[in-house]
């Protein structure tokens, strides 16, 4: 991982702790980046894919 | 015969037509729990004396003719997820063991019970069912029946290896992206996740709403299907339980399959394979003269898009807990839910948006066929503690990767059953897909695989 998406995913992590209310301790930084830094790969991958305006979201899903 | 070799119609058939007693029967299977458990850790909780009064209520019931209790002195047991009557639900954490005890028991239990079946205990899980290996840093690791040194996978990690190893023949899991089909898989067992919305959620604790199916284990297709069609039926207290009524599956088991049209999941499903995982898939497909390949697309999106869902809602659920517990919970779970709790929202609409786009371009394919079989994980059973595997050449972390084939699956809620290939020295699964509704047929190819001798329960 590059440095500023490091320094992002930090940022990312630091930010919305506060607006939480979650309580990080310093040890778990590193395994919190890296699940971030995972999930960044996934919105990636679905943002990737153009899909029509007019598709609603499956919140309630019927298989 | 020995008890542990009996399998669910078995015993439901002796003990109505009075040449077994459901008495000895739980006997049996509570002294072999108590012998052999420590080996495997399936069991979190035994509830003997509740399985001893209702084997005497069981006994009493027998009639000697044909009965309307499919499931008569069963011995079965539940992922402790389910809610039991007395036990506080513990979703295979420390924080949820202070939790008041479940005041009734989860629809499920319920409906199994009427069915004529004993609850002999709960069984061991990943936390929260945050987990495809099986491994719980508070209850234990559940071990592989066939190896001990191995995962049993998860997160309904207990209940496959109680099932695999014998100890009841009938087992509830839960399945959000591969819970069920993962330790199926590994355990060398029958696992069948319906289709979403198909079976009664009422009474579990939740993962993923979008996503949680709950379903059974068993050591053959017979009992499988006995089970599930001792659960359908609608609940209205669950918000996505179909209204379906019940759909007998057991009398269809043994309608011919020739004329089913079988592809091969290709393309995503055809790489990162390892040998043991190519091989069930061409004994499989084999069997069942599948030639063509067909192509699910974008797959990877759709697994993706599954993280995402599955990471968002579950941090939701667990917030309030995060907040003040966070310490109690085992630290990779943690800081997965921590990560998942930060993903905007925007994304998770996405996310669903592509999961009905995806929905509508698999349900495409049926037109064209009936059943698609597909990997069920990459690999046999990796060791405890195992960290790391190789797919394609890559070296990746095992724990989201066990549900590398499962995850896009179940992402739209398609039934599938787990089928068992008993490859030496251990087995791995494969997936029977079918389009929604049809676990009878998906049922009715497990069948006659086994029938031929590919699959079967080690």
């Amino acid at each position: 991982m590059g440095v500023d998406v490091r320094d992002d995913i930090q940022q990312w992590r630091i930010a919305l702790a506060s607006l939480l209310g979650l309580a990080i301790e310093d040890d778990w930084a590193s395994g919190i980046d890296a699940n971030l830094a995972v999930l960044a790969d996934n919105m990636r991958l679905v943002e990737g894919l153009q899909l029509p305006d007019d598709l609603d979201p499956a919140t309630t899903f019927e298989a | 015969m020995s008890e542990r070799s009996r399998g669910a119609a078995d015993i439901a058939t002796a003990v109505t037509q009075r040449q077994l007693k459901a008495g000895d029967v739980v006997a049996a299977a509570l002294a072999d729990i108590a012998a052999r458990n420590a080996s495997v850790n399936a069991f979190t909780n035994v509830t003997a004396d509740r399985a001893i009064a209702t084997a005497v209520r069981r006994d009493a019931q027998a009639t000697g003719r044909a009965t309307s209790l499919p499931l008569a002195g069963v011995p079965f047991a539940v992922k402790n997820l389910f809610d039991v009557a007395g036990l506080p639900t513990r979703a295979g954490s420390r924080i949820n063991r202070s939790a008041p005890p479940a005041t009734t028991d989860a629809v499920a239990v319920r409906r199994l019970e009427a069915a004529g079946a004993v609850l002999v205990g709960a069984l061991n899980m990943g936390e929260y069912a945050y987990d495809f290996t099986g491994e719980n840093v508070h209850d234990g690791a559940s071990r592989n029946p066939h190896d001990p040194a191995r995962m049993s996978g998860g997160s309904s990690g207990g209940s496959a290896a109680a099932v695999a190893a014998g100890l009841v023949p009938i087992a509830l899991g839960s399945d959000t992206n591969g819970s069920i089909r993962v330790p199926a898989s590994l355990c060398g067992i029958f696992g069948l996740k319906p289709t979403f919305g198909r079976l009664p959620r009422t009474g579990t604790f939740p993962f993923v709403s979008s996503l949680d199916h709950i379903g059974p284990f068993a050591r053959s297709s017979g009992d499988l299907a006995l089970v599930y069609d001792a659960l359908q039926g609608p609940d209205l207290e669950d918000a996505v339980c179909s209204g379906r009524p019940v759909e007998p599956v057991t009398p269809l088991l043994d309608v011919p399959v020739s004329n089913v049209k079988v592809a091969v999941a290709g393309g995503y499903f055809a790489s990162g394979l390892g040998p043991e995982a190519q091989a069930a898939m061409q004994r499989v497909a084999s069997a069942l003269g599948a030639r063509a390949s067909i192509e699910l697309p974008e797959v990877a999106r759709a697994r993706a898009a599954a993280f995402l869902i599955t990471a968002s809602e579950g941090a939701a659920l667990h917030l309030d807990r995060l907040r003040t517990h966070a310490a109690a919970f085992d630290p990779a779970t943690r800081d997965r839910l921590i990560a998942g709790a930060m993903v905007p929202a925007a994304a998770v609409i996405k996310a669903q948006k592509l999961r009905r786009w995806f929905r509508d371009r698999v349900l495409r394919l049926f037109e064209d066929v009936d059943v698609i079989v597909a990997p069920a994980t990459p690999c046999t059973a990796p060791l405890l503690g195992q960290q790391t595997f190789h797919i394609d050449g890559r070296e990746l972390p095992v724990r989201p990767n066990l549900g590398l084939y499962t995850q896009p699956i179940s992402f739209i809620g398609l039934p599938v059953v787990a089928v068992p290939v008993p490859l030496d020295p251990m087995p791995i699964g494969v997936q029977i897909i079918t389009a929604p509704w049809r676990e009878d047929l998906a049922l009715r190819i497990a069948r006659r695989l086994e029938q031929q001798g590919v699959v079967s329960a080690k």
